[in-house]
């Protein structure tokens, strides 16, 4: 897995309203493949089989089972999991570009399972859009006519599709590059003309299919803090896929995790290394830097008797590292609270805990 | 990216993996000895009879029958509405066109003592075209091997050559590309068409010039078709080639996109710089294209 692991400090997440409408909503979606593929997701029998018995018993793949989840509007959602999970074909059952075994997308209230061939299109066009590992572009066509082909598709006018062509190239960060060839173009920057074309409809979702897999380290990391500082400023809905637990800590609001299809845990990324669901979501947290991803809420203690009440305040969801020094310099525990009210106390012990490790625990 | 279709992690126990077609297709000693048996029974049954030697003048049935079916083809060529509406008519377009080309450049017509387009038009021509698709070394190489055709004293019969390949090609290329994009998009399409492009490639011509002659007489229109069926298989072969050669990635994502098929074809699979031949043609370039 990955061995640097390098979080930053937890973003302002953006303000979801738990009753605002998802703008994806996935909702028992199955993808079979294999002969006689729609008997799976029916038959209860076969619904509980794990993939190897499947393949011996039916000849099928299951590549993604009965996966549920709802994107709220502005949000970043990561699908995580190591090849074969099912992530990247997941994904393609959101736009279609796989049709799904069984259940339903909703796709800003609309089913897209159910959507013609011309209304897809029409989807495609207008509400979201993708971006691929490998990149996909045009060899034979510039940058510029790379990014505008969406536009050129819907049937915009030369003129106009170039002019919101540069302005897409200038926002990702291309200027200047606007006629070269993207063969002539980085691996990074290439994926930069990709973001672009995604960006150019401006689309309501996007979709990234392990988009910076294919990059070296460093361009992957600056990469990342494209697309954070990009969802920044146009604010998209994400969908992202990834196998990088490091890139799903630090692109994500919330990550489900997946593996052999199914959901294993859907969750914050300090739910996640706080509470993992079992052991293979632990197995997958073990090497991440602890006090980089956990807040105050997964560490503190409810206050005893004894303990000094007269502390400072720090709030629930001030990340350990963050808070590692405020609570080290004071003489008392620091006290948790949250509009007001006191949830509980962190002690220099819990911190040390955390970035130091228990006494015992061999990490 | 097809990660779904990797097989499961543990392969200690194979199971019985369905029986794929493998079963159902005949091994291959059957296929052998289902080959000799029909060789046995054939020579068993033909022995003696049309495997004998033929003094030149004898005439056997088979000679009979077939001058028969010359004879008869003689006399319908002018009543038979196959070849009034069909065989006449193809004949009628590429002698048409052939007369057209050698006009142009070969034979002296349309009261004119020489051709449209003298031999210096003819070698400045190949050299501008060599140049502006190739560059000027091609150019040179095109003139002066022009030259050297008018000076071997071989200019009419050259141009005669050029004018029926420049005819058969260019009927070739009306059929081919079409059927090359076919071929391109449909796997079926592709595997039933290259056994009869092996076939049609590897004969010599003059196999089916005798029959063609037959149907469409001697004279410009067999030799264009004996040589279009040699011309059309590449241009078929390299166009489906190309159509393949586009990455899956590239294609998902015009779909991704919202492009209909038809502007994946024309927008992603055809717009090259040089037209869809030099996608495939191990072109020289400062580029190193995929198409």
């Amino acid at each position: 897995m990955t061995t640097h692991t390098e979080v930053p400090p937890q973003r302002p997440g953006p303000s979801r309203d738990p009753d605002s409408t998802p703008v994806v909503s996935v909702r028992g979606l199955w993808k079979v493949f294999g002969p006689k593929a729609e008997r799976v997701p029916r038959s209860e029998e076969l619904r509980g089989l794990t993939r190897r018995e499947l393949m011996d018993r039916t000849g099928c793949t299951a590549a993604v089972r009965d996966v549920h989840f709802d994107v709220a509007p502005g949000e970043v959602f990561v699908v995580m999991g190591l090849s074969g999970s099912g992530k990247s074909t997941l994904v393609r059952c959101l736009t279609r570009l796989i049709e799904p075994t069984a259940g339903e997308v909703v796709l800003e209230g609309e089913d897209i399972s159910a959507a013609g061939a011309t209304r897809l299109r029409e989807l495609r066009r207008r509400t979201f859009s993708m971006v691929f590992q490998h990149f996909g572009l045009l060899p034979h066509r510039r940058v510029v006519d790379n990014v505008a082909f969406g536009l050129e598709i819907r049937g915009m006018s030369r003129g106009e599709r170039l002019r919101r062509a540069h302005e897409v190239v200038e926002l990702v960060g291309l200027a200047g590059y606007e006629n070269a060839y993207p063969d002539q173009l980085s691996g990074g920057m290439q994926q930069r003309v990709g973001l672009a074309r995604a960006l150019a409809g401006d689309p309501d979702v996007l979709f990234f299919d392990e988009p910076f897999s294919a990059l070296d380290p460093l361009i992957r990391r600056d990469m990342q803090s494209e697309v954070v500082r990009l969802h920044r400023e146009v604010g998209k809905t994400m969908v992202f896929i990834t196998h990088d637990l490091s890139e799903a800590l630090k692109l994500g609001d919330r990550i489900l995790i997946m593996r052999d299809g199914a959901t294993v845990q859907c969750g914050t990324g300090d739910a996640l290394v706080g509470a993992p669901a079992d052991d293979y979501v632990r197995e997958f947290v073990k090497d991440v830097p602890r006090g980089d991803v956990l807040t105050l809420r997964w560490i503190m203690r409810p206050p005893q008797d004894g303990d000094a009440l007269d502390g400072p305040e720090l709030g629930p969801d001030v990340v350990v590292r963050q808070a590692t020094r405020a609570v080290l310099a004071a003489d008392r525990p620091v006290k948790v609270v949250e509009d007001g009210e006191l949830l509980g106390i962190v002690g220099d012990e819990e911190i040390l805990a955390v970035v130091a490790g228990r006494d015992g625990d061999s990490r | 990216m097809t990660v779904a279709l990797e097989t499961p992690e543990k392969t200690g126990d194979t199971g019985p993996r369905p029986p794929a077609r493998s079963a159902r297709r005949p091994g291959r000693p059957l296929v052998v000895a289902a080959v000799l048996l029909v060789w046995l029974l054939l020579f068993a049954l033909l022995r003696g009879r049309h495997t004998l030697s033929l003094a030149a003048a004898d005439l056997t049935d088979l000679h009979r029958w077939f001058n028969d079916v010359n004879d008869s083809i003689g006399a319908d060529r002018d009543s038979n509405p196959l070849f009034l509406y069909f065989f006449n008519e193809i004949r009628l377009v590429i002698d048409t066109l052939v007369t057209f080309v050698q006009e142009l450049i070969s034979q002296p017509g349309a009261g004119r003592p020489v051709p449209q387009i003298g031999w210096l038009g003819v070698a400045g021509i190949a050299g501008y075209v060599s140049w502006a698709v190739g560059n000027w070394r091609v150019a040179l190489l095109a003139v002066a091997g022009f030259t050297f055709l008018g000076l071997q004293g071989l200019w009419q019969e050259s141009m005669d050559t050029l004018a029926l390949t420049l005819s058969a090609v260019s009927v070739a290329l009306l059929f081919a590309l079409p059927l090359g994009v076919w071929a391109g998009l449909s796997d079926r399409v592709n595997r039933i068409v290259t056994p009869f492009l092996d076939f049609m490639q590897t004969m010599p011509t003059f196999v089916y010039l005798a029959p063609l002659t037959l149907f469409f007489l001697i004279g410009p229109a067999s030799a264009t078709l004996a040589t279009l069926i040699y011309a059309a298989p590449p241009a078929i072969r390299i166009t489906a080639h190309a159509i393949r050669s586009v990455p899956a990635t590239t294609v998902e994502a015009a779909d991704s996109l919202g492009a209909t098929r038809r502007q994946t074809l024309t927008k992603y699979c055809c717009r090259c710089p040089r037209g869809p031949w030099s996608w495939a043609s191990t072109r020289p370039s400062w580029r190193p294209s995929p198409w």
